[in-house]
């Protein structure tokens, strides 16, 4: 029996592995088929990728981007929570804030990067700005969801009890809210990367991947590129995974208390 | 219940579309030569409309997000099916997929000039690269949906092998496609919209690029309304029922559909 759940556990990570093996072989098998100068090999990739963790000017830039990312995270949550608890307790503001929403959600976010550019030009506070906005519509619903599913008992008691409004924000809506929001927040950490790096090349900041990435595409350095995305997969994964553990290890203890 | 409110006209919401309006004309005449008033805007649309310039680039764009829309959802089904069936296929498959969801696309975009170069296969294979995992996600979760006592009780009253597919995976899979399609429908569009913008010569993502070098702003927002228009119309049509017919069995997040990027 015990075998067996051991074998349960090691399974999943013995097939990964596996599925990380052929890829690694088929991009190897494409890169001669096509040359190292539109695919570059495994090898050169990862010699590039240690070549870029070394060296401090890109560590800036990683350093940088993984900034902005985490100012935008911010602004999301703070603007995200704010609007959304209202909208979450009272219906016509949802009504209210849903054609912006909708306007956010729908529009292509290169379409609004240029919008940016056009009107304001480039620079880091229309980097910021662009993302915030459009990465805000998860955080937001995230929290109309969260509030909207407060125990309802629990409501009940406040106002058996006549707690006065901003009690019960503080007391019972907000703890409960940020704790279901968890989810949103890792979703949107992984898309605030991916957005960055979208604007940062589009707006054209002079720093961030976005400016590595647009100079390598320029010299047609590829195994640079390939090392940019590897960093960035990495990176996200990495962010994504110590979070998914965080969660985990908590809803547990959490669910066990009750 | 959500949905059949849904469907009816809510009076806040066009409150809050006119506050937008509102807001926009405000700041265009507080900020003269930065924001296009909205009069402009209307009048290059129209512009846009008679000229015939408007139907021929959502032609091309709409064109090329259905074949990506088609093939990435083919090949998304068919890797999801398997996956959901047969669980070391879907390990197998997750760093795949795993690079799939954390690359950004303009570096695929970038990537896919250079072995592609610039034009219409670029866009349709980009398009299609980033629909695949939304509907296999979609279909892999579908899979996961179904009980494993409802199989176990299959296996228990000897039902036919067809009874079990008609009536347990196809319906499963069914929706789960539904799901999977709408969501992708409006990535497909975007993800069009993006690579036309940085290489190609016709189609939506083109003519909006071309603003940038006029500095027309006025038809720049012209174009973004157009594809709000097309959103909007993914968005009601497909996204909100199919979102509120599935949440009578099974909870569907009010976020599905806003990750985008």
């Amino acid at each position: 029996m015990s075998n067996l759940l051991h074998a349960r556990k090691i399974g999943p990570f013995l097939w990964m592995a596996a599925g990380l093996v052929a890829f690694v072989v088929a991009w190897q098998v494409m890169s001669q088929t096509y040359g190292p100068l539109l695919v570059a090999p495994p090898a050169e990739t990862w010699a590039a990728a240690a070549r870029l963790l070394n060296s401090p000017v890109t560590l800036a830039a990683l350093g940088q981007t993984l900034g902005r990312v985490l100012l935008a995270l911010g602004l999301q949550i703070f603007s995200g929570v704010a609007s959304g608890v209202i909208a979450g307790l009272y219906p016509w503001i949802e009504d209210l804030l849903q054609p912006a929403v909708d306007a956010l959600v729908a529009v292509p976010p290169v379409a609004l990067a240029l919008l940016v550019i056009l009107m304001f030009g480039s620079g880091d506070y229309q980097v910021a700005a662009t993302a915030v906005a459009l990465g805000f519509p998860l955080l937001y619903a995230g929290t109309v969801t969260a509030v909207r599913s407060v125990d309802s008992s629990m409501l009940e008691m406040f106002r058996a009890f006549g707690l006065p409004k901003a009690t019960q924000l503080v007391v019972g809506y907000l703890p409960a809210t940020l704790y279901s929001l968890l989810p949103s927040i890792l979703l949107a950490t992984g898309l605030n990367v991916r957005l960055m790096v979208m604007v940062e090349v589009m707006v054209g900041v002079g720093s961030g991947i976005g400016q590595s990435l647009s100079a390598a595409r320029v010299h047609m350095a590829t195994a640079e590129i390939f090392a940019w995305l590897l960093v960035m997969a990495t990176t996200v994964l990495m962010v994504e995974g110590t979070f998914l553990y965080l969660v985990k290890s908590h809803l547990l203890k959490w669910q066990a208390r009750r | 219940m959500r949905a059949f409110i849904g469907n009816r006209i809510k009076p806040y919401y066009l409150f809050g579309v006119v506050g937008i309006l509102l807001a926009w004309e405000f700041s265009a005449v507080s900020m003269p030569g930065v924001v296009p008033r909205l009069g402009a805007v209307g009048s290059s649309l129209l512009l846009l409309a008679q000229t015939g310039e408007l139907w021929r680039q959502l032609g091309v764009s709409l064109q090329r997000s259905m074949a990506g829309l088609s093939f990435g959802a083919a090949l998304g089904l068919l890797l999801g099916a398997v996956a959901g069936f047969c669980k070391p296929v879907y390990y197998v498959l997750k760093p795949l997929i795993g690079a799939l969801l954390s690359s950004p696309a303009v570096v695929v975009v970038m990537l896919a000039m250079m072995w592609f170069g610039v034009g219409s296969f670029m866009i349709v294979f980009v398009t299609a690269l980033f629909t695949v995992p939304v509907l296999y996600v979609s279909v892999v979760e579908g899979m996961e949906l179904i009980d494993a006592e409802i199989l176990e009780m299959t296996a228990v009253f000897r039902m036919s092998k067809w009874t079990l597919w008609w009536n347990i995976y196809l319906p499963a899979l069914a929706t789960a496609v539904l799901t999977g399609l709408t969501f992708a429908a409006g990535t497909a569009f975007r993800k069009t919209v993006m690579a036309e913008l940085l290489g190609s010569n016709d189609g939506i993502g083109y003519a909006m690029a071309m603003t940038r070098f006029n500095l027309d702003v006025a038809r720049l927002f012209a174009w973004v309304a157009v594809c709000l228009c097309v959103g909007g119309v993914i968005q009601r049509a497909m996204v909100k029922p199919v979102a509120g017919y599935l949440r009578r069995w099974r909870h569907v997040s009010r976020e599905s559909g806003v990750v985008h990027e």
